[in-house]
């Protein structure tokens, strides 16, 4: 298989309210309210990461003009989301939260997504054939009912310090004795757990009891080759700055603009020849929420062509409506194959995480436990 | 045996504040970097950085609240802790010993517990997360140390003058109001001050039992895993400054305070030597 | 004549009990009961109870504690956490003593403002603290520049970060502080009288230090390093900054256990084990202080 390059290396300062010179002047051509979009206003209660809530002056302008005014919770970590809706009783009534792809199971076992109103959905027709499709349930449940709405993404790959060493063709290269206590490793127990099942050529949610020890071999050779597990990817890329790393396992393009903002503009991030996968993250409703129209507007408005490409860029991520492509400027558009996107989905696709229970093949919690032993070096 | 020459502490007390104050010193420095980065060499002077966290509406945000749980925690911290003190040092019974084992085993707790616990708590009885929620878990986590400071203070009044004026027929509160409160009440500022401050630099609490808002140590936490700029050395500067002008303002009038009970900073015990 | 009053007061109120006042106590003890011995108990309970994916149920068991003993990884963690909940304890009551010792009885004019100084110290924000000591000791961080400037290293000192040596350093950086405040404050009874009149009665210098200053000063002593080892041994934010491998703590597992596993039971069942650790820990330290007879000299407050 061929390495994709992905990313190049531009210097955008993801500063809110700049002008980021998406090509076209950016007032809002689908800002105004589409005849079936809902009337929405009041207060969002935000649960997700920061930047989600897509501070980009489109966005901003059609927020005001609705009066809908976003009240945010940022998470550090994707699990502080169900944590929080199971955990905290009633939890604040959170209107609306993201989940990437992988999590869908255990959102549904956990009944944190409720069915979403397609007709106050309708840019949904403008997503990629791929994200309106949706044979592994990621976005529409078993029943039918849409229960996600895709409007961000990116691919994981290997991200490392161009200045010091070269591109790597393989994962394994990074276990090159050369490397030892350069590469860096991110706590994300799922995406780990993923992308060492696909090296290994395994099904992520069908990986047989008796392999979960190959892949936990895997994984500790790359977190052998380090200094310790980062908490987030921002600490990933500090080490690469900083110089405490020169390459890192489980890696993001987007990195590639947080170093650029730091002063180091050569990295880069590839993906290797085994591949490796992709999250989508989508918006959805979860059971607590008082404001669902108002969350269903803003979702809606996410698809808006316009939106979707300006978030892109502010978040260095893909877009998942068709015609947002256009408004791209070059930097983000060469992130991603656009015009070949199922290649790239093939190499890199959307993985779905290890079930919570299972007899036969190995579960999330088991996995978990394992990494954090990693994490120990126990 | 005051001003005895001693190189060893000497040396050992210059050690620990450039300890202590280099790093802050970074942090400082750091903040007004003109690149994004956090790593030596230093690239030169801006003020990019606070001038791009005043203009987040969501760094107000979080300032606010946390200002103004803050202010509510220290507020009740302070009646609820001056009675309790008052309490302690003014009763002489068995009992005393387990209440005032309840009211400071908080201290030994870490927060992880207090944290998990409370979240437990509301979560048992429906509660929604939100800043009142903060300001009863603050309230918990503070008071031993409202209570650690009044009660040293309460204690080392001359007890002879309140039992004069309860001679004189005044009744228990008008002898804490006229008598006591005097004599402490500096003191009481400071360490509702210093309950103020704990409250608004808490975080590891503050993480399990907040709801949709933001304190500003959550703010800064979240920044810090996303990406990471000298915006929160910009931050913590300022957060830096607040804190350290209303700890200079507590000081003061902890000195005032012990002057005006006849105490003096060098922790002599009162009437001479003990005996 | 002031103190020939007290003791007359005292004595006779030593013989009633008052309880009356202990009334003004009630507000903060109902909180106190309302919110934190309340959730403590459910916590507990929690422990007992059967993990069901964020959330808990019947039937009562003692899985949670058996699984968290039995786990290899808790007894890796422990350890860490024991060792850097001492390490830092060690470090900042031995390096608090001197300090303690300069402010009452070297320091004349600068006492107020190095006491102003080490106690503005605790202000700053405990997180951007964490990421401060990534500057400092990173592999291009302030040592490490400051070394390879001078010429003294040509490779950088890995063992700096990402290490428990980070961790303690960090730690110790957040407490010393509180240890100084805590000894100084132990210090009180040292009044320049009382150590006058001992030397008056014919005290030789090391004797004074054996029966008086120690004794009076192992109590400050001893609660300062028990208060230091339990917040640095559950301490879990430092560890995920700075720790590397080696500086995993107990903590850490607790709050994975809770937010990513979602296995109340255990995070609670861990946790429980956690304080009675502490509780051990403080007890057997009393206990070696009053074999020592360290309790001697008792003093009225």
């Amino acid at each position: 298989m061929a390495v994709v390059t992905v990313g190049a290396t531009p210097s955008i300062l993801a500063a809110c309210g700049g002008d980021d010179g998406a090509g076209d002047a950016p007032s809002p051509t689908g800002a105004a309210a589409s005849p079936e979009a809902p009337d929405a206003s009041g207060t969002l209660n935000f649960l997700s990461w920061e930047g989600y809530d897509i501070p980009v002056d489109s966005m901003e302008a059609w927020r005001e003009e609705q009066g809908i005014e976003v009240n945010p919770t940022y998470i550090a970590n994707h699990d502080e989301i169900q944590a929080k809706i199971r955990g905290g009783g009633a939890a604040a009534g959170y209107d609306l939260i993201t989940y990437y792809q992988g999590y869908m199971p255990l959102y549904t076992e956990l009944d944190i997504l409720t069915p979403l109103d397609e007709s106050k959905l309708p840019n949904l027709s403008g997503l990629f054939p791929f994200w309106a499709s949706d044979e592994n349930n990621f976005w529409i449940n078993p029943e039918g009912q849409r229960i996600g709405v895709p409007w961000t993404w990116g691919s994981i790959g290997l991200t490392y310090n161009s200045a010091e060493v070269d591109e790597m063709s393989s994962w394994y290269d990074l276990l090159d004795p050369s490397l030892r206590g350069k590469v860096a490793t991110v706590d994300d127990p799922a995406g780990n757990f993923n992308l060492c099942c696909k090296i290994l050529d395994l099904q992520s949610n069908e990986v047989p009891k008796d392999r979960l020890g190959d892949i936990v071999d895997l994984m500790t050779q790359f977190v052998a080759q380090g200094r310790g597990v980062s908490p987030s990817f921002g600490d990933m890329t500090t080490k690469l700055v900083s110089g405490d790393a020169v390459a890192c396992f489980h890696g993001w393009a987007a990195m590639n603009t947080f170093a650029a903002d730091q002063g180091v503009d050569t990295i880069e991030t590839n993906i290797p020849e085994e591949g490796s996968h992709s999250f989508c993250d989508s918006y959805a409703i979860p059971p607590t929420s008082e404001n669902p129209d108002a969350a269903l507007a803003w979702m809606n408005q996410a698809l808006d062509p316009v939106v979707n490409a300006e978030a892109a860029e502010y978040l260095v991520g893909g877009v998942t409506v068709e015609a947002s492509v256009a408004n791209l400027n070059k930097a983000t558009r060469d992130l991603y194959p656009y015009d070949d996107l199922d290649g790239l989905l093939e190499l890199a696709p959307l993985a779905i995480n290890a079930p919570t229970e299972s007899d036969e093949y190995v579960t999330f919690p088991e996995w978990n436990e394992a990494f954090q032993g990693i994490k120990a070096g126990a | 045996m005051q001003g005895r020459r001693a190189p060893v502490p000497t040396a050992i007390t210059i050690g620990a504040l450039l300890f202590l104050f280099v790093p802050l010193a970074i942090v400082v420095l750091f903040s007004f970097n003109s690149t994004g980065s956090l790593t030596f060499p230093f690239a030169g002077f801006s003020t990019r950085w606070y001038r791009q966290i005043i203009e987040s509406a969501a760094f107000r945000d979080a300032v606010v609240n946390s200002a103004f749980v803050g202010g509510v925690v220290a507020v009740t911290t302070l009646m609820l802790g001056t009675l309790a003190a008052y309490g302690l040092t003014r009763a002489s019974t068995k009992l005393r010993t387990p209440i005032a084992v309840l009211l400071f085993l908080p201290l030994t707790l870490p927060g992880l517990f207090l944290g998990l616990s409370l979240l437990v708590l509301f979560s048992r009885v429906e509660v929604n997360l939100s800043l009142g929620t903060v300001m009863i878990a603050h309230m918990v986590y503070v008071l031993p140390y409202y209570l650690l400071i009044a009660v040293a203070a309460l204690q080392r009044l001359d007890p002879a003058l309140e039992e004069a004026g309860a001679d004189l027929g005044a009744n228990t509160w008008l002898v804490f109001r006229r008598v006591t409160l005097p004599q402490v009440w500096p003191v009481l500022l400071a360490a509702s001050l210093l309950a103020f401050a704990l409250s608004f630099d808490e975080f590891i609490i503050t993480f399990f039992v907040i709801g949709a808002d933001s304190t500003l140590p959550l703010f800064i936490f979240s920044t810090l895993r996303r990406t990471v700029d000298p915006s929160v050395n910009a931050i913590s500067s300022l957060l830096l400054v607040i804190t350290l002008a209303l700890f200079a303002i507590a000081f003061v009038l902890t000195l005032r305070g012990s002057k005006t009970a006849g105490l003096s900073i060098d922790a002599e015990p009162i009437g001479g030597t003990a005996r | 004549m002031a103190s020939l009053a007290e003791a007359t007061t005292r004595s006779e109120a030593a013989e009633r009990p008052r309880v009356r006042p202990l009334i003004a106590t009630l507000p903060a003890v109902a909180w106190l009961l309302a919110f934190f011995a309340t959730p403590l108990v459910i916590f507990a309970v929690y422990s007992l109870l059967t993990n069901q994916l964020y959330a808990v149920g019947t039937p009562f068991t003692l899985d949670a504690y058996r699984d968290a003993l039995t786990s290899t990884l808790n007894r890796t963690l422990a350890r860490n956490s024991l060792e850097v909940g001492l390490s830092t304890a060690a470090v900042t009551v031995i390096v608090g003593l001197p300090i303690a010792y300069w402010l009452r009885f070297v320091a004349q004019r600068s006492r107020i403002a190095v006491l102003f100084l080490i106690a503005a110290s605790m202000f700053a924000s405990y997180l951007v603290r964490i990421y401060a000591w990534r500057t400092v000791l990173g592999s291009r961080g302030l040592i490490n520049s400051a070394l390879d400037r001078a010429g003294l290293i040509d490779q950088p000192l890995g063992f700096l970060l990402y290490s428990r040596f980070a961790v303690v350093v960090a730690l110790v950086h957040i407490f010393l502080p509180y240890v100084v405040l805590v000894l100084y404050a132990g210090m009180g009874p040292l009044g320049d009288g009382l150590l006058e009149a001992a030397q008056d009665l014919g005290a030789k210098s090391s004797l004074l230090w054996r029966r008086v200053i120690v004794p009076i000063m192992a109590a400050p002593a001893f609660s300062a390093f028990v208060f230091v080892f339990i917040l640095s041994a559950a301490d879990y934010v430092t560890p995920q900054f700075l720790g590397g491998r080696d500086g995993v703590t107990l903590g850490v597992q607790i709050q994975q256990n809770f937010i990513g596993v979602g296995n109340w039971p255990l995070a609670a069942a861990t946790s429980f084990l956690m304080l009675l650790a502490f509780v051990a820990v403080f007890a057997v330290g009393s206990f070696i202080l009053r074999r020592l007879k360290l309790s001697d000299i008792r003093l009225s407050s």
